[in-house]
């Protein structure tokens, strides 16, 4: 029961702050809201027997990636959003009978679904989000993938440092 | 061992009741060597040789106008102390501070909750805390508060990637991510200062960053950004900023006591008194260092963070590694 109480807090937030996150104008905000969204899904990782995802998602997302995001649009301060409802005005009737599809195409999922854990009680999954079931499903099963992983952020880092070393240079640094 | 839920309570409210009252007696404490150190007395007035002060400055802290600045935004304004204070505070749950015991029949743990998690338990909620400084300078509407909280957020970021990697050896030691399991791994053969000499001193390093003190404290350099983030702040919403970050110290100081010095283990004396003595020597470092060093350059600082903290905590995490995979520890 009281489990239920929690996930309903948590969804119904992550979801209004995640609203927040594309409805806000202003960046600041939006990104405050960010913040809000990553923490209720963080309980939600906590609900599903997961603390280390819980504990990585808000120290990796909400305690770095987004102060940076904060920190880089503080300092470009406040400016004037591009325009972009205009073009969005004359196809707005499409916009809308897709999201009523959408959901309609959900409810009827839902309705027929089959998947475990949707009408009856979720079924126990045994030790899955703990740090020893997380390291050892990297060494172990997923090795491949995990060093693929590791290696295309390498990639993606030593990319952006020789970005950064020419765009400097073009304007006379070293 | 089971714990009663009013056991809990009364443990919670008891702990963090300490740790206040500790943080308002560091405080003494500071401004007392601050001045013993430039050779004049420090604070001695009120009560006997001063030790009334922090009580005074709080009173005089809670009389004073609770203001919001006209450029400010209201609703950031007034949360941000907020979630310094609570970042801080929730912390002190995890830091195990002795045996369990029996009292009038109750079973009490020595730690506010033992979870597998409890190392990345508290970076989540440093993290978290991050925000309140943040928040607090951009909501202020004040440049010199938005450069304060522009350099926390870039400071406490760069800073965090070298702390966390020093603490990685440790944790690979005692196999355990748990303050608890570390302490009792400490216990069974030595202190991981002894172990981890490197990471202890990268450790500090990045905790005099992390709580932005002397030299570190680019944050609320006075002679540059008038006070930083909380320049604008005053009365109890300054005193929620300041004990936050005095918070923020002891609590640091207590994880580098559990995770490098033994934590509350030691013969003779209870766990709490060991763990306090500890925490102690920590806190007096601290202070020394505000006392001798100057405030460093914001260029110089990054660089010590990114390109000589960095590969030593990285090289640290590798030798231990490849130490513990061969199996010559324990």
């Amino acid at each position: 029961m009281g489990e239920r109480i929690v996930f309903t807090i948590a969804a119904a937030s992550a979801l209004s702050f995640g609203t927040l996150v594309i409805t806000l104008k202003e960046p600041f905000r939006a990104t405050v809201a960010l913040i809000g969204t990553l923490l209720s899904v963080a309980v939600l990782f906590l609900l599903l027997a997961a603390p280390f995802v819980a504990a990585i998602q808000v120290i990796v997302y909400a305690g770095a990636i987004v102060v940076l995001f904060l920190f880089v649009i503080a300092y470009l301060g406040e400016r004037p959003l591009a325009e972009i409802g205009d073009r969005l005005g004359r196809l707005q009737a499409f916009v809308w009978l897709a999201v009523i599809g959408l959901a309609i195409q959900g409810f009827v999922v839902l309705a027929n679904t089959q998947l475990p854990g949707i009408r009856d009680d979720p079924r126990e999954v045994g030790d899955i989000g703990s740090p020893e079931a997380i390291g050892r499903s990297f060494i172990d099963d997923y090795i491949v993938v995990f060093e693929a992983t590791s290696l295309a952020l390498l990639v993606a880092a030593v990319g952006a440092v020789m970005l950064a070393k020419r765009a400097v240079k073009s304007e006379g640094g070293r | 061992m089971d714990e009663r839920f009013l056991v809990v309570v009364i443990k919670a409210a008891l702990v963090v009741f300490v740790v206040i009252t500790a943080f308002a007696y560091t405080l003494l404490w500071e401004r007392k060597l601050i001045g013993r150190f430039q050779a004049r007395y420090g604070p001695n007035r009120a009560g006997p040789i001063g030790y009334l002060q922090p009580l005074a400055d709080v009173v005089k802290l809670i009389f004073k106008e609770d203001f919001v600045p006209k450029g400010a935004n209201r609703l950031l304004f007034q949360i941000a102390p907020m979630i310094s204070v609570f970042a801080a505070v929730a912390a002190i749950a995890v830091i195990p501070w002795g045996d369990g015991f029996e009292i009038f029949g109750y079973n009490v743990e020595g730690v506010g909750t033992d979870i597998e998690i409890g190392v990345l338990f508290l970076f989540a909620l440093s993290g978290l805390g991050f925000y309140g400084l943040i928040l607090g300078g951009w909501a202020s509407g004040n440049k010199y508060s938005l450069l304060g909280a522009a350099r926390t957020a870039a400071q406490l970021v760069s800073y965090e990637v070298a702390m966390g990697l020093s603490v990685i050896g440790v944790v690979m030691m005692a196999q355990s991510l748990s303050l608890v399991d570390i302490v009792h791994a400490q216990a069974d053969t030595a202190w991981y200062i002894l172990f981890q000499p490197l990471g202890f001193l990268i450790f500090v390093v990045a905790a005099v960053a992390e709580t932005n003190r002397a030299p570190f404290d680019m944050p609320e350099a006075e002679s540059e950004l008038v006070a930083g983030y909380h320049t604008e702040y005053g009365g109890l919403k300054f005193a929620m900023f300041f004990l936050a970050e005095y918070i923020n110290m002891i609590i640091i100081s207590a994880l580098g006591a559990t995770l490098f010095l033994g934590g509350f283990s030691g013969p003779f004396l209870p766990g709490f008194v060991w763990l306090a003595l500890k925490v102690a020597v920590l806190l007096f470092f601290f202070i020394w260092l505000r006392a001798t060093l100057p405030r460093l350059r914001y260029d110089r600082l990054m660089k010590l963070g990114w390109k000589v903290l960095l590969p030593l905590a990285t090289l640290n995490l590798v030798v231990t590694a490849i130490v513990v995979a061969l199996g010559f520890a324990n």
